[in-house]
């Protein structure tokens, strides 16, 4: 092959033959040319691989790993292999819209050499629902260092990335100890020195299916109190972050695993930040025990929040 | 190829001096999972870089047209409707971005279904500055039902949600020029008469109402807008005076907000006849005769007490 490409595309996937079509096109649509798509076979049993080898465009490139190891082992292995100067991640339910790496790329030019990564807006959709993230007005981010934000809000999944690659061999890949959050946990590494970019637009369109892999409840848990575990004390500088992790991680218990194991996660929350009231409420309704009281008290905030529900037709 | 299965799609784009959001539109018919298409870009004799825009592409599935003069969209469209070679027709606007398996799912949508069906309507996501909405779904396109009056099912009928069978435009007639605003609308009805239509519940487009955005500058547009749809086709509903009352009144308010007072106060005397019962037609002709400053103030403080804006 001829010079290195701009960009590193790396698409992990597993058994998602039928929506991988669209995810591939829209790489290979980008208006910026220069790119490889590198898709990584985390060991699919359907058939991915002809779907893939199909494609006639000599910019994609076809890893298969033997024995299925999860998105940020897969990641990694792309990693391993990319030769472009930038990196992006795509996932196989996504659907990039035709400028997206050419504005994140004119982005990062006109950004501080110390900014490696911009982010960029994500339309969702569940069937049901529409988001947009990060939600306008609540999150409020527009460019900085975003920890705070990213710490608050993880708004930012890694389709929406783009990376230079030396950031990626300074800071090392994704930590596969993690099944899940493993984007997030990265994020947590990078902001910890490094400044980030916002693009405040959609440039993307994330098609959410039931069998998406962050409605794993058990497994969102665990992972989360890995990643309190591994980086309490840089954590600790901001109480009120931290305070936040804790209170979703017993929420997470509480609504869907374990009433009374959420109890220590509210307490730790209240100890760190003793002024939100919401803290206080969780805990109490936690001493109760009832994982269905829980999930009453938690629809009817959400029902009064006005949330859900799509705005009706107006003429 | 087989070309039954996949049938030739002319998709048409009229534009007017956009040609840094033309292009994004183009890229985005461009990434079109179904591959058998012509794109039509009707370039309404814009004075900008358009034409440097469009000669970068060089796919030649790409007719560009430039107008001599300028001659507004809905001659744009009908000028690509006569050139069009695809038995299928979709339209897509230079501000919007479709999504890339937008004519593969409405070709498959069209084939499957029965003979008389000529129009495909997709849902789609409009996205402003500060918020995202989700336009269509199963249980309002069902809803839809032009017997309630003109303007009915309004926000669900933008051109680039469709796929059209080039015979039925044929048989209805293309868009109006005459009308401003709701050409689409206007359409619509008239190929409500010809066959019937279909709808997609996925989004398939997003329309990007926070860097494009649509709506007149000139709102006197509307009033003359609705005069004309009246004058058409107000007959129509002509059993159904309730019906017609409210568009004449609306058409009133309109043509006294942004128009002509005393044609405003025609059109409100028109819907009273029909319908005296309707105390907000008695304020809206009171109003009228205060003049049109006056007018405007009194709608914005009735709009601004119920907490909503038009």
């Amino acid at each position: 092959m001829s010079a290195d490409p701009k960009v590193s595309v790396i698409l992990p996937t597993f058994n998602r033959a039928r929506t991988l079509p669209r995810a591939m096109t829209s790489v290979l649509a980008q208006s910026e040319r220069s790119l490889e798509l590198i898709v990584v076979d985390d060991d699919s049993t359907d058939d991915t691989e002809s779907v893939v080898t199909s494609v006639a465009d000599p910019r994609v490139r076809y890893v298969r790993r033997t024995g299925n190891s999860g998105p940020a082992a897969a990641r990694n292995a792309g990693l391993a292999v990319a030769r472009g100067t930038f990196v992006g991640f795509q996932d196989s339910d996504d659907e990039w819209l035709p400028l997206k790496l050419e504005k994140q790329l004119a982005a990062l030019d006109a950004a501080a050499p110390d900014v490696g990564l911009v982010l960029c807006g994500q339309l969702r959709w569940d069937t049901r629902t529409l988001w947009y993230l990060p939600d306008h007005g609540r999150t409020g981010v527009r460019s900085g260092r975003l920890r705070a934000e990213i710490l608050r809000t993880n708004f930012a999944l890694t389709p929406s990335w783009l990376l230079r690659r030396s950031v990626v061999e300074r800071l090392g890949g994704f930590d596969e100890a993690l099944s899940m959050l493993e984007d997030w946990e990265w994020l947590i590494r990078y902001t910890e020195r490094h400044a980030a970019v916002l693009l405040d637009e959609p440039l993307m369109m994330v098609w959410e299916s039931a069998d998406s892999i962050s409605l794993n409840h058990a497994r969102y848990v665990r992972a989360l109190e890995t990643i309190i575990a591994k980086h309490r004390d840089a954590l600790s500088a901001d109480p009120l972050s931290l305070a936040n992790l804790y209170y979703v991680l017993g929420k997470k218990y509480a609504l869907y695993v374990e009433t009374t194991a959420a109890r220590p996660a509210f307490r730790k929350a209240l100890q760190l930040w003793p002024r939100d009231p919401r803290y206080w409420a969780a805990f109490a309704l936690s001493l109760a025990g009832s994982r269905t009281l829980f999930q009453r008290a938690w629809l009817g905030v959400r029902r009064m929040k006005g949330i859900e529900l799509p705005r009706p037709e107006r003429l | 190829m087989n070309t039954l299965a996949q049938p030739l799609v002319s998709v048409i784009v009229p534009t007017y001096n956009r040609a840094q959001l033309l292009r994004r539109s183009v890229m985005s018919v461009l990434a079109q999972t179904y591959r058998n298409f012509e794109l039509l870009v009707i370039d309404d004799c814009s004075p900008d870089d358009t034409p440097k825009i469009m000669s970068e592409f060089s796919d030649s599935r790409i007719r560009y047209i430039r107008l001599e003069k300028n001659q507004r969209a809905a001659r744009a469209r009908n000028i690509g409707i006569e050139m069009a070679r695809g038995d299928l027709i979709a339209f897509h606007d230079d501000d919007d971005v479709w999504l890339i398996e937008k004519l593969e799912h409405q070709v498959a949508a069209m084939r499957e279904a029965p003979a008389d069906v000529g129009l495909n309507i997709s849902a789609y996501l409009r996205y402003f500055s500060d918020h995202v909405e989700y336009v269509g779904g199963r249980s309002r396109f069902d809803a839809m039902d032009f017997r309630k009056g003109p303007l009915h099912g309004f926000a669900l009928i933008a051109t680039p949600a469709w796929l059209v069978r080039r015979e039925c435009l044929q048989r209805s007639g293309g868009f109006d020029p005459g009308l401003r605003s709701w050409d689409d609308w206007e359409l619509a009805y008239r190929l409500s008469k010809v066959c019937r239509f279909s709808h997609l519940e996925e989004p398939l487009y997003i329309q990007d109402r926070a860097t494009g955005g649509a709506m007149w500058k000139n709102k006197a547009v509307y009033a003359s807008d609705m005069r004309i749809i009246l004058d058409k086709h107000g007959a129509d509903w002509r059993d159904q005076p309730r019906v017609l009352a409210a568009c004449y009144q609306l058409a009133g308010r309109f043509e006294a907000q942004y128009g002509d007072p005393a044609q405003a106060r025609r059109w409100l005397r028109q819907s009273l006849s029909l319908n005296p019962s309707r105390w907000r037609t008695w304020a809206t002709y009171g109003l009228s005769l205060t003049g049109q400053a006056a007018f405007s103030a009194a709608v914005k403080t009735m709009h601004s007490l119920r907490g909503n804006v038009s």
